[in-house]
């Protein structure tokens, strides 16, 4: 947001012809840079990773700077004991591997493969081609466009910014854990799709000629395309934007979890090198209104994978999300949850209001989240497919 | 055992009562209820919400305005009069797609840098540990930087945008990585949204 802010402050007060206009705001990235590593210096380094690395004396010192306890406070002996442990198990998870075992870990295990590409892998692939950050990185010729000229293009792109902002942050706070994921990208798609189609249909309809001259109702749809564009922005924050992110850290087990997640961000990275480096490209071969059509094609894709393949796990603790994966994959992503109850006790609790009080009569169990339906396999028929994974089984036995 | 049942009973419904009480009173005045900042401690120390701890999390948290002001000054750049008669985006004899060519190579060469950061993020922010890997960071940031505001030609200019890419690639695991591990567990959630907000208000 402060950059597209920068951008049109230079343009409005540094003349066109001066190295100055595009300098000035670029240089702001060495203070940025500057001031983060003159703070890094006084930062604690996390006791995580000093314990990880077998530092265990400067783990236990750091932590008691970083809480302002003495050492031996109860609370620091307690913390370092509750970070031991989940080391340990990661170590123990992680024990003999190396990048080719985990590699393969996540390719050949069933329900492994089936998390990474049809899941966190599926979702950086259709969020990145949904265009919107092509839309980000090209704002300004998309307003252009939709027939704004001149320095109120870089105006517009700082309006964007503000936009996205107030749309990121009520959604972080209100609707991803209200709502749940499934109906947060559910909701947040339509707008998307819908704002974009009436986009591609504003162009093929008002073509961008030099020296146009827009007749009233035309002058009307520009404005409705400008609107259309911020709303798009609105939808993706909402949805894909922060579902993408979500995904990756939430639905892989302990062992790979570290590995898997960089493995998305690195297809992060190359979908969106793809897509920045394709859309100036699209415009022009597929004319301006082609790109956005083949966008809307991808985001009705998006809304059908959503409903066929991503399993709601809002709300479950992460040790209930192995049993959902290893379902037949045509049934996680729409029945998942309704066949793999959440049987981790602590969900089912909840307490009154007054702290500490956990005395019986005070505790609610819930029953309403109860499975009523479960899956069962059906070993006496062997036309069922779930068979055929059993007999698999035993033919690697046999191996 | 529960003989003692009764008069455990009543203590929980006095301590009740008392806490109902309290609530009243907050009920009586809205303002007190309304405007009384709180974090749920959980009955933690209150001395371990102090400067230290937010300032580490402030370090590390703004580190996520690096994506986002790269991803909205370049946006703006291609846009700026000087930046196109620099890097011949306004050239007249050029064809359109020559300057798309030219335009979409100029904004995804971070991009391109990413994909090697994210991949050597991998393996620093476990073998230097966060905080210097941190400092890396901020130092090939800084070269890059310092080559793309000093270059007069679209190769430099690319360059400089690689390595910045190399740096960018980084922040998205060092980041969160340490605010998380950081953070007592009651304002983790807090802490980790500051680094993503950052990336759409750089600041």
């Amino acid at each position: 947001m402060m950059a597209y802010f920068v951008s049109y402050g230079a343009v409005l007060h540094i003349p066109d012809d001066s190295r100055k206009q595009w300098v000035v705001g670029t240089s702001l990235k060495l203070v940025l840079a500057g001031l983060i590593f003159i703070l890094s210096f006084f930062c604690i380094e996390s006791p995580r990773w000093l314990l990880k690395v077998n530092r265990a004396d400067d783990a236990i010192n750091n932590l008691s700077k970083v809480r302002h306890l003495p050492v031996d406070h109860p609370y620091i002996v307690g913390e370092i004991s509750d970070i031991n442990e989940q080391v340990l198990a990661e170590k123990d998870a992680t024990a003999n591997t190396n990048l080719w075992t985990k590699f393969r870990t996540v390719v050949t295990v069933k329900s492994n493969a089936y998390r990474f590409f049809a899941v966190a892998g599926a979702a950086q692939v259709l969020g990145q081609w949904s265009g919107a950050n092509a839309i980000t990185i090209y704002s300004n010729d998309l307003f252009a466009l939709a027939g704004i000229k001149g320095t109120a293009v870089l105006k517009m792109s700082a309006v964007l910014g503000v936009v996205k902002f107030v749309s990121a942050y009520t959604c972080a706070f209100f609707i991803i854990d209200f709502l749940g994921r499934r109906k947060a990208l559910y909701i947040g798609l339509s707008l998307q799709l819908v704002c974009i189609l009436y986009f591609a249909i504003y162009l093929t309809i008002v073509p961008d000629v030099k020296g146009r001259v827009y007749t009233p109702s035309e002058k009307r749809a520009s404005t409705g395309a400008l609107a259309a564009l911020f709303l798009s922005g609105t939808g993706w924050t909402m949805g894909f934007n922060s579902i993408q992110y979500l995904l990756g850290s939430e639905i892989f087990p302990l062992n790979i979890r570290s590995f898997a997640q960089s493995m998305v961000m690195v297809l992060h990275f190359a979908n969106q090198y793809g897509n920045s480096k394709a859309l100036p490209k699209m415009l022009i071969a597929m004319n301006n209104y082609g790109a956005f059509y083949f966008f809307v094609g991808v985001m009705a894709i998006g809304l059908t994978w959503c409903w066929f393949f991503v399993p709601e796990v809002a709300g479950r603790s992460l040790e209930s999300m192995e049993e959902i994966f290893n379902l037949p994959w045509y049934l996680i992503g729409r029945r998942g949850p309704e066949l793999c109850p959440d049987y981790s006790e602590i969900n089912k609790i909840s307490y009154t209001n007054d702290h500490g009080n956990t005395y019986e009569e005070h505790i609610q169990y819930n029953d309403k989240d109860k499975a009523t339906l479960e899956f069962v396999e059906d070993t006496s028929n062997p036309s069922n497919p779930i068979m055929h994974r059993d007999s698999e089984d035993k033919d690697t036995e046999k191996l | 055992m529960f003989q003692d049942k009764k008069e455990i009973q009543s203590i929980v419904s006095q301590m009740s009562a008392k806490h109902h009480d309290d609530e009243a009173q907050l009920r009586k005045n809205p303002a007190q209820l309304k405007w009384k900042w709180q974090i749920n401690t959980d009955d933690s120390p209150p001395e371990i919400y102090n400067r230290t701890l937010y300032l580490s999390i402030f370090a590390f948290g703004i580190l996520g305005a690096a994506r986002g002001f790269d991803e909205g000054n370049i946006s703006g750049c291609i846009a700026l009069p000087s930046f196109k008669s620099q890097f011949g985006l306004a050239d007249k004899s050029k064809s359109v797609d020559e300057i798309a060519n030219l335009k979409s190579n100029i904004t995804s060469m971070v991009q391109l840098g990413s994909i090697g950061g994210a991949l050597i993020a991998m393996y620093s922010v476990d073998k230097l540990g966060r905080l210097r890997a941190l400092q890396v960071v901020c130092f090939i940031w800084m070269i890059g930087t310092i080559i793309q505001i000093t270059s007069n030609d679209v190769g430099q200019l690319y360059a400089g945008r690689f390595i910045e890419g190399l740096a960018i690639g980084q922040t998205t695991t060092i980041g969160p990585s340490f605010t998380s591990e950081i953070s007592p567990k009651a304002i983790r959630g807090l802490a980790v949204l500051i680094f993503s907000g950052q990336s759409i208000l750089e600041l």
